[in-house]
């Protein structure tokens, strides 16, 4: 056959570089009877009727405001009863807003919301691939008990009473032979299903052991040291942060710096449009990543670093400005704790007092509640060492230096940012230049753009993933403090909302939930020792009050906070409630320091997400139960799960308080659609914790019982007052039959706040920030704090080493690399591995959702030509990778958009792998999973986060695997079939 | 009932050491930590032909077994899917070398044995509990008489933490010293390794024996 | 006859698929047909000094349709009312002749109903103007546009209206198809590629 026009079209296509990622058009067309497979073909479902009826039909409305549509003619003499609904996804943490039709109660169509502020109607397709999920023959719709072996795929449907009397059976039995540590649960999902119910899970058990692939690994790093730095939020570019960007309303960002986010890929639905608006409106922005992403390609200025280059690259950065003046320094001076004097001893800033016995705070509180400390500076106005009062700028009785040393009674004592200057005073521009990969000029244009522009930083959780977590959130919030890009229009680090204007001394507690009023446990940052332990004891009376001892209660909690294991030597995993992970495998494997008998696993797939799997499969088995919960069944729960219980599907699930905000509108979630028995994760995990009392004969039996309704509750309408309320409705369940009706909206102008530290507080001073020193604190003086003691999380108990030794965490943005040979020839392991995310998937995922595996149906590993070539390997062969833990394969993309000596892959696992229909079955999970090359042995010392990137590894042409599926018409088995379910009632709806 | 396939299921045309084999048995017993010990004293029962019935009468009988949630023929077929029993056609069960060489492998009394060489120091605290244990025991019982020892260094080189009883509890039952029976219950077997660790050292035996009978 | 399109602007698209996957949903399409495909174009270039664009391609609406011209039953006809081309499943007898004829292979054959399909820019959700096509509705980059070029107050006009000339494309036209579909690329970003 001669080339056609179109075959040619397609060959130039792949010969400059173009690749197709979908099936050319002729080939692999899917016939449902010719490939049909251990699943019947459907009978024609209601909405494969819906191309065929439009060919025939006008066009019906679709998008509107009342929540009944009037079906056009034709479809209206059919009897089909069409509805709109209006919720938002849950697919990841971004929560689109969308419109979803049903015809005869069964979801046929989702389409966005125009009115989403940011989104415009935007959704991505792991939004509408949840018309596959939630029908998809893989959704659970009863709880299901093991038959047979862990590692098969056996199990019998059972009823809730029944699941939740076993589950609580093994639980109570776990904690009645070896007490309540020995109960882990498994967190994760951040997007999927929250960690707020994990958490108070923990809590109300009193079950140390806590593991999330995330965490420590993702996020927790951010929330720490926005807190620790800012009093707030902090840079990065998920979680309702960064949103000055995208302020079309007062645009006045000229420029800003995306280090290592993705933001097109992990804010799909939303961030792709908001982002293109802002280039459109000339903002300018600065990309760091190693790899040519989506937004380095739209790019003012791509620095391409080597991978895990960027404390390097943040140190040029802040050589640059420092040396250059390029920082604010009025802000600096009275805005920062830059200019304190540090103890060289105890490496916390001096206070007045330890200086001057006589001193006399002008700031203090009569009142002794409120904290505003005088700290030590060096005046320029005196030429000498001064106490350094809080106060307006203008009424400062002296002017500090901000970079400087001096001598406090005998002991030479740097201010903090001299610390930060000296571990930075190397990096010229030449030999960042050196370090990172990009040649000096490039990062000289970088860093004016951002230094001399209305910028910011905003950051990926890239390094979040790695031992330099702490370096790099430490050193991108300074960098932002230093320059004074802080609260005001045009800067990356804001606060939103009129809550964030304070007519007090602004304070915080490092979580919103009640662990001080109730256990008394924690500090208030921003309240006096003696109010913080005022309110400490008040707690222990209230228990005392309610017939429980007080202080043995509180000595409880305290010592199954400290039971964590690893918060030892990295004391702010507390902030998520956390545990170091290598420990808790090697736990797992000596049954020590406590035994752990039972696993709550809460998430989706952690042998897709976390290193050392075959390590972790070993460590699992030692574990007489494994409760799983999900929608479907993942590689966890083939491996290890003997009871697997239904979660419901976002379109199944209602809810009102976590993942429902994008932007400024908080959403209704509404129930559009209900199968089987899939229950709701917050109801499930309080069920089972009452469930476990009963077993144990009374709630006082565990740590706290009540204390999960700070985030969990028993049954729907137990909490649909407290969603009436929060949305201002009278009775939720007749508001959210109009959802669209009730979305809290913040008014623009109400969003964007900007120099609330100028407001002036009760106490005549300006209000500040809710940091130990009412200022920004780019020393980061709570770092410091934690390392010693664990402050906040036990006050007033103390984590120390046996000896009441301290840890001695940094304060400031030191240089930093990867452990594994990231500066030195490794021939055994010659290539740098990296990672990144796919607007396709989130973490583990949607790998049962067809329309998106016939597109991506395995994980790439992005190769440089260079190396392909070298290696033999051409554009889609397989390879196979390796590093020091452990080996995979992926299959070869060939891209000049990667450096040559780095390869980029993603997370990945195969559910079809336990398809009734394998030969080769497996748990899915080793034939192309990257983090089986993963380490945690090496940790951040602060945060304990692994490294799920940034280490060394080899490659060389491999064969398929076996058990997976490529081709479109494989997945077959993962189209829906329960859309001819009726919809059923949810199960633990009524008190 | 189905065939299950494992990743493990050998293949007829080129058979398994007995080595292999019987690694394959081990790694299914130790497949979950509460069925250990229930497949352990199966594969022991089995060491003599056994009617299938006889098998989940006696299983029955073990404390392990009160809480399972798997039913003794889903138990019993495990250990026949992993080539530890052999099921024949009348219904008799019969342990395979495979299955003998893992329950050599745990044999009480060697664990035991073990168990306390591999760490002198926790040797008072083992005996201590077991000697306890005479009677039925619930946790805090334990517990509190663990607080008259020393912190014992863990065998977690991760953690900082001392080892809590949980931890001296659970190698007791692993090496089956120890079984929990409605309460820490010391096994005849515990029983046998304590009063020949007495006979062995007469002259301090006898001093902790008396002890505890005046306690 | 109107000129509706689409008009697709690269610099905002990212490549994410929500396009694809909007329209099998919309059109309940089996897997391994599609009527829109997003292709990488590039990087081009020696590392760092690259560039490449996403470009997503359906069926361009060409005034000079091959695919037309080929049919020999008429089931690929222009409809006068829309300008559109679409294909009358009814009349389709399945020979595939305008799948080759298409020079940019947007044409899928769908084996279980044995007819030639394509993208229809939605005319049952645009015909009377109240709503887009799907994937225009659904794009999170914003990138998609759909209207009629000549009218100057149309969704296509506005945004091509903000662009210089330099920054407009279209696909090639070996045989003088006259795609409508224009494509926006600006140069800052990255150089139009031609693909033949």
């Amino acid at each position: 056959m001669t080339k056609t026009n179109a075959t040619r079209a397609r060959d130039a296509a792949s010969a400059q570089g173009a690749r197709k990622r979908t099936a050319p058009a002729q080939a692999n067309a899917a016939s449902a009877q010719g490939n049909a497979s251990a699943h019947d073909a459907p009978e024609q479902p209601a909405y494969r009727n819906l191309a065929d009826i439009a060919d025939a039909t006008q066009a019906w409305e679709l998008s509107g405001p009342a929540a009944l549509r009037d079906a056009d003619e034709a479809y209206a003499s059919s009897g089909t009863d069409v509805r709109m609904h209006h919720t938002c996804c849950h697919n990841c943490y971004n929560c689109c807003p969308v419109w979803v039709r049903t015809e005869d109660g069964v979801a046929v169509k989702i389409e966005g919301d125009l009115d989403g502020t940011l989104s415009k109607g935007a959704i991505c397709t792991k939004c509408l691939n949840q018309l596959h999920l939630v029908y998809s023959p893989r959704h659970v719709l009863h709880p299901m008990k093991r038959v047979g072996e862990r590692g098969t795929n056996e199990w019998e449907a059972i009823s809730w009473d029944e699941a939740l009397d076993l589950a609580a059976t093994q639980m109570a039995l776990a904690i009645r032979k070896y007490g309540p540590y020995s109960i882990m649960v498994g967190a994760g999902g951040g997007g999927t299903y929250g960690n707020v119910f994990q958490r108070v899970t923990q809590d109300a058990l009193g079950a140390p052991v806590c593991i999330s692939a995330g965490g420590c690994q993702c996020y927790l790093p951010a929330d720490c040291a926005g807190q620790w730095m800012h009093g707030g939020s902090n840079n990065r570019h998920e979680g309702n942060n960064a949103r000055e960007m995208w302020n079309a309303w007062h645009p006045t960002m000229e420029c800003v710096v995306l280090w290592g986010a993705q933001t097109s890929a992990s804010g799909a639905g939303y961030a792709a449009r908001a982002n293109a608006d802002m280039r459109e409106r000339g903002v300018k922005t600065i990309v760091v990543d190693p790899y040519l992403t989506e937004e380095a390609a739209k790019a003012d200025i791509w620095l391409p670093v080597r991978p895990m280059s960027d404390i390097a690259m943040l140190l040029g950065w802040f050589h640059y400005i420092i040396a250059n003046k390029l920082y604010d320094e009025q802000f600096c001076k009275y805005w920062t704790n830059y200019p304190f004097l540090i103890d060289p001893d105890t490496r916390l800033p001096l206070k007045a007092e330890e200086v001057w016995p006589d001193y006399v705070n002008p700031a203090a509180d009569p009142n002794d509640v409120y904290d505003t400390p005088a700290y030590v500076c060096f005046d320029a106005r005196t030429n000498s060492v001064q106490p350094f009062p809080f106060s307006l700028p203008k009424d400062s009785p002296v002017d500090p230096v901000v970079f400087c040393e001096a001598e406090v009674n005998g002991r030479l004592c740097k201010t903090g940012g001299q610390i930060q200057w000296e571990a930075c005073q190397e990096w010229t521009l030449e030999k960042t230049a050196q370090v990172t990969w990009v040649d000096a000029d490039t990062i000289e244009r970088a860093v004016k753009l951002y230094a001399t522009t209305l910028s910011g930083i905003g950051t990926g959780q890239f390094a979040d993933m790695s031992e330099l977590s702490s370096n790099f959130i430490f050193g991108t919030m300074a960098l932002d403090i230093l320059c004074g890009k802080v609260d005001k229009p045009g800067v990356v680090l804001t606060e939103q909302k009129p809550a964030s204007r304070h007519t007090t001394r602004p304070t915080l507690f490092w979580c919103d939930r009640p662990y001080q009023e109730t256990f008394g446990v924690g500090w208030t940052v921003g309240l006096t020792e003696n109010e913080n332990l005022r309110r400490s004891q008040a707690a222990v009376e209230r228990l005392n009050e309610q017939g429980v001892d007080g202080l043995a209660k509180q000595r409880q909690f305290v010592d199954y906070q400290m039971a964590r294991l690893g918060s030892d030597k990295h004391k702010a995993v507390h902030q998520w409630q956390l545990n170091e992970l290598a420990p808790v495998r090697r736990a797992l494997k000596t049954g020590e320091p406590y035994k752990i008998a039972v696993r709550w696993e809460q998430s989706g797939n952690k042998y897709c997400v976390m290193g050392h799997g075959e390590e972790w499969n070993e460590a699992y088995a030692t574990l007489d139960y494994c409760i799983h919960q999900q929608p479907h069944m993942t590689s966890t729960t083939i491996e290890d799960a003997d009871l697997f219980l239904p979660l419901q599907e976002w379109l199944e699930f209602e809810h009102g308080t976590e993942t429902v905000t994008q932007f400024n509108q908080t959403f209704m979630r509404k129930q559009i659609v209900h199968l089987g028995e899939t229950a709701d994760p917050f109801i499930v995990v309080t069920q089972l914790v009452d469930k476990v009392c009963e077993k144990l004969g009374g709630s006082d039996k565990i740590l706290y019982r009540d204390f999960q309704f700070n985030g969990t509750y028993r049954t729907k309408e137990d909490i649909y007052p407290v969603w009436a309320k929060l949305f201002g409705v009278d009775d939720w369940e007749q508001a959210v039959k109009h959802s669209e009706d009730h979305t809290l909206t913040v008014p623009i102008d109400e969003l964007y706040q900007f120099y609330q530290y100028l407001d002036i507080a009760d106490d005549g001073l300006p209000a500040g920030f809710a940091t130990l020193s009412r200022k920004c604190e780019p020393y980061v003086t709570m770092a410091v704090m934690n390392g010693h003691t664990g402050f906040p999380y036990h006050f007033p108990y103390e984590q120390t080493g046996p000896n009441g030794e301290w840890l001695e965490y940094d304060a400031v943005c030191t240089y930093k690399e990867q452990s594994e040979n990231m500066l030195q020839d490794d021939p055994d392991y010659p290539f740098y591995l990296t990672t990144g995310r796919i607007a396709h998937y989130h973490h583990s995922t949607l790998r049962n959702a067809p329309y998106s595996r016939e597109l991506i149906p395995v994980p790439d590993v992005r190769l440089n030509p260079r190396d392909a070539r070298e290696l033999g390997v051409a554009h889609g062969d397989w390879v196979e990778l390796s590093s020091r833990r452990g080996r995979t394969r992926g299959r070869a993309y060939l891209t000049e958009g990667v450096r040559p000596g780095v390869v980029m892959m993603e997370r990945f696992y195969f559910p079809e792998s336990y398809d009734k229909t394998q030969k080769n079955f497996s748990g899915g999970w080793r034939q192309c999973n990257v983090n089986l090359m993963a380490r945690d042995d090496v940790v951040n010392p602060t945060f304990a986060s692994a490294s799920w990137r940034g280490y060394r590894v080899n490659v060389r042409k491999a064969e398929k695997p076996e058990g997976i599926w490529t081709e479109p018409h494989e997945f077959e088995p993962f189209m829906p079939t329960l859309h001819t379910q009726d919809n059923t009632q949810e199960v633990f709806r009524h008190a | 009932m189905t065939t299950t396939r494992t990743p493990e299921t050998a293949d007829p045309t080129n058979p398994a050491s007995l080595e292999d084999r019987t690694e394959r048995a081990w790694k299914t017993v130790h497949r979950r930590g509460s069925f250990i010990h229930i497949m352990r004293k199966t594969l022991e029962h089995c060491r003599t032909q056994r009617a299938f019935s006889d098998m989940e009468r006696e299983m029955a009988t073990y404390p392990e077994f009160r809480y399972s949630d798997q039913s003794q023929a889903s138990i019993i077929r495990m250990l026949v899917n992993a080539g530890a029993l052999e099921c024949g056609k009348d219904r008799t069960l019969r342990t395979t070398d495979a299955g003998a060489g893992a329950a050599d492998r745990m044999r009480p009394s060697e664990q035991l044995r073990a168990l306390f060489d591999e760490d002198p120091e926790r040797q008072g605290a083992y005996t201590t509990i077991m000697e306890l244990c005479r009677t039925p025991r619930e946790y805090p019982d334990v517990e509190e008489a663990m607080r008259a020892f020393p912190s014992f260094t863990s065998h977690n080189e991760l953690s900082g933490l001392p080892a809590f009883p949980s931890a001296l509890l659970a190698k007791l039952e692993a090496a089956y010293g120890l079984v929990w029976d409605e309460g820490w219950t010391l096994t005849p077997e515990g029983a046998a390794f304590l009063n020949e660790r007495t006979a062995r050292t007469p002259r301090e035996g006898a001093d902790e024996t008396e002890e505890r009978r005046t306690a | 006859m109107p000129k509706n399109c689409l008009v697709v602007n690269l610099d905002r698209c990212t490549g994410c698929d929500s396009c694809i996957v909007s329209c099998k949903f919309e059109h309940d399409l089996p897997l391994g047909i599609f009527y829109n495909r997003v292709m990488q174009v590039g990087p081009t270039g020696t590392y760092p000094n690259i560039e490449r664009y996403n470009l997503p391609v359906q069926c361009q609406q060409c005034e000079n349709a091959n695919c037309v011209r080929v049919c020999p039953t008429g089931a690929s006809y222009r409809d006068p009312k829309t300008g559109t081309v679409q294909i009358d499943k009814s009349k389709c007898i399945g020979c595939q002749y305008c799948l080759y004829a298409c020079p940019y292979g947007v044409r899928s054959f769908d084996e279980a109903e044995g007819v030639a399909k394509k993208c229809t820019l939605c005319q049952h959700l645009t015909a009377d103007g109240s709503s887009k096509p799907a994937c225009v509705h659904n794009c999170p980059g914003g990138a998609r546009f759909y209207g009629d070029l000549d009218d100057p107050d149309s969704d296509v006009s506005r945004e091509l209206a903000k662009y210089d000339a330099s920054c407009i494309h279209m696909l090639p036209e070996p045989q003088n198809e006259h795609p409508l579909t224009r494509y926006i690329l600006s140069p800052a970003y990255a150089s139009w590629k031609e693909l033949v």
